[in-house]
């Protein structure tokens, strides 16, 4: 795309005798675990900071620390601002609307487990927005559903910002038909305002997208889960719930597939337990292949590893990016093979 | 789970996933994962996702839960949601206007 394709006309214009402000883009992302965040800023500095860059924005990088604030080292993140919850941000929920609400033209919300791969693509996206009614480009789509997600979500900062605060967080519907409620995940009821206003949303099919960005899921929430109750309940419950659903199951497996990653970027343990145990933060190898040898029923089996083999793929465009010839960790066990054969 | 006729009490290594206590249920210590809680009351654990209908939040942590109704007297919001499906955000706990 040639610069000139840049949607300036959408910005103020300066006095004639002054070249127009360059537009700014705010990629911001919260994050619990700074290794985490590491890996994640490892590919948002080599990917996507040049490709917009290089289109003519001037971009900044805020991480949310929504951890403990000490965990984060300033040094493992040259180059962008380091956010600590406050008043404006308690959590990281109002996190997004206080990155609205920074001084942006474009604010690209990117979860932190959520890696693209390929900037070039993302960036391209950019003439999209000379259409002034577009208010976001959606990267990722939810697994099997269509419509936007905030995954991975370019926004135009004056069409959310004319919504009604607070803009981005969840929301549930219908509470009075519990259990049968609506669940609005963040972003989406921004989303449904901006559509019923006449705006567009552009949202990437899940083919295209997982061909530029990989995105792991529940890696976080299960490692929250392990520091919260893990040692309150005992491992063996823990276990319990691993086997049982399949949302904490695919975290466990996609954050093994990061710690192979992470460890051999960085030579330090990645999602370690207080003692610096690798994984024990969320669970390890050994535990989770026990856990995966529990599970009989082959319809499961065949559930896990399609989310699996999704994982696998991203991983492993992951390491080509790296230059890495790594090979997948052996994590499903062999019983399963033959029980679904 | 310790229970007589008139009481059930949820003790501290104890983890419930997707179920509903009565008012006559106490948690001490317990871990709650997506349950129904309507009306006894909550001293300590953890009460994560699920709904808070009614009864005391004394103690303990609640985390993305939606807190219906019932009376909110001490612990630690981490985050939720109110009657009206709102989201509340780390510290800013019931009641609500």
């Amino acid at each position: 795309m040639q610069e000139t394709d840049l949607p300036h006309q959408n910005f103020p214009q300066q006095d004639k005798d002054v070249a127009p402000a360059a537009p700014t883009l705010l990629i911001a992302s919260p994050h619990r675990y700074p290794d985490l965040a590491q890996l994640w800023y490892r590919f948002v500095r080599r990917e996507l900071m040049p490709a917009f860059t290089q289109r003519g924005l001037a971009v900044t990088v805020t991480i949310f620390c929504d951890g403990e604030p000490n965990d984060f080292n300033p040094d493992d993140f040259l180059g962008a601002s380091l956010c600590l919850p406050g008043p404006e941000a308690r959590d990281f929920m109002e996190f997004y609307d206080f990155a609205l609400n920074e001084k942006c033209d474009f604010l690209l919300i990117l979860d932190a487990d959520a890696f693209v791969l390929d900037g070039e693509w993302v960036a391209g996206y950019l003439q999209r927005f000379s259409d002034q009614d577009v208010s976001a480009v959606s990267f990722v789509p939810r697994k099997g559903k269509e419509g936007p997600a905030i995954y991975a979500l370019l926004c135009r900062c004056a069409h959310y910002r004319a919504l009604p605060a607070p803009v981005f967080p969840s929301h549930y519907e219908s509470l009075e038909e519990w259990p049968k409620v609506v669940n609005l995940q963040p972003g989406d009821f921004a989303a449904q305002r901006l559509l019923a206003a006449g705006r567009k949303i552009i949202s990437v099919g899940a083919e295209e997208s997982a061909l530029h960005v990989t995105n792991f899921h529940g890696t976080t929430v299960v490692r929250i889960c392990r520091s919260l109750f893990g040692s309150l309940i005992g491992d063996s419950q823990f276990e319990d719930l691993i086997q049982r659903e399949r949302y904490y199951a695919v975290g466990v497996y996609d954050n093994i597939l990061l710690a192979s990653l992470y460890e051999r970027l960085f030579d330090s343990a990645f999602a370690p337990d207080s003692l610096g145990h690798s994984l024990a933060g969320s669970m390890t190898i050994s535990a989770f292949r026990r856990v995966l040898g529990n599970i009989h029923d082959p319809k499961r089996q065949s559930a896990l590893r399609d989310w699996f083999e999704h994982s696998n793929l991203g991983f492993m465009k992951m390491a080509a990016c790296e230059g890495l010839d790594l090979a997948l960790p052996a994590i499903v066990p062999e019983n399963w093979a033959k029980e679904s054969a | 789970m310790e229970s007589n006729a008139h009481l059930v009490v949820l003790k501290a290594g104890e983890f419930h996933h997707r179920k509903s206590f009565g008012p006559n249920t106490i948690s001490r210590g317990a871990v709650l994962l997506e349950c129904e809680w309507t009306g006894g009351i909550f001293e300590s654990g953890v009460f994560l996702g699920g709904r808070f209908c009614g009864g005391q939040f004394l103690g303990g942590t609640f985390w993305g839960g939606v807190f219906w109704d019932g009376a909110w007297i001490g612990g630690t919001w981490e985050s939720g949601f109110d009657r009206n499906g709102l989201y509340h955000p780390r510290s800013n706990h019931p009641p609500y206007l």
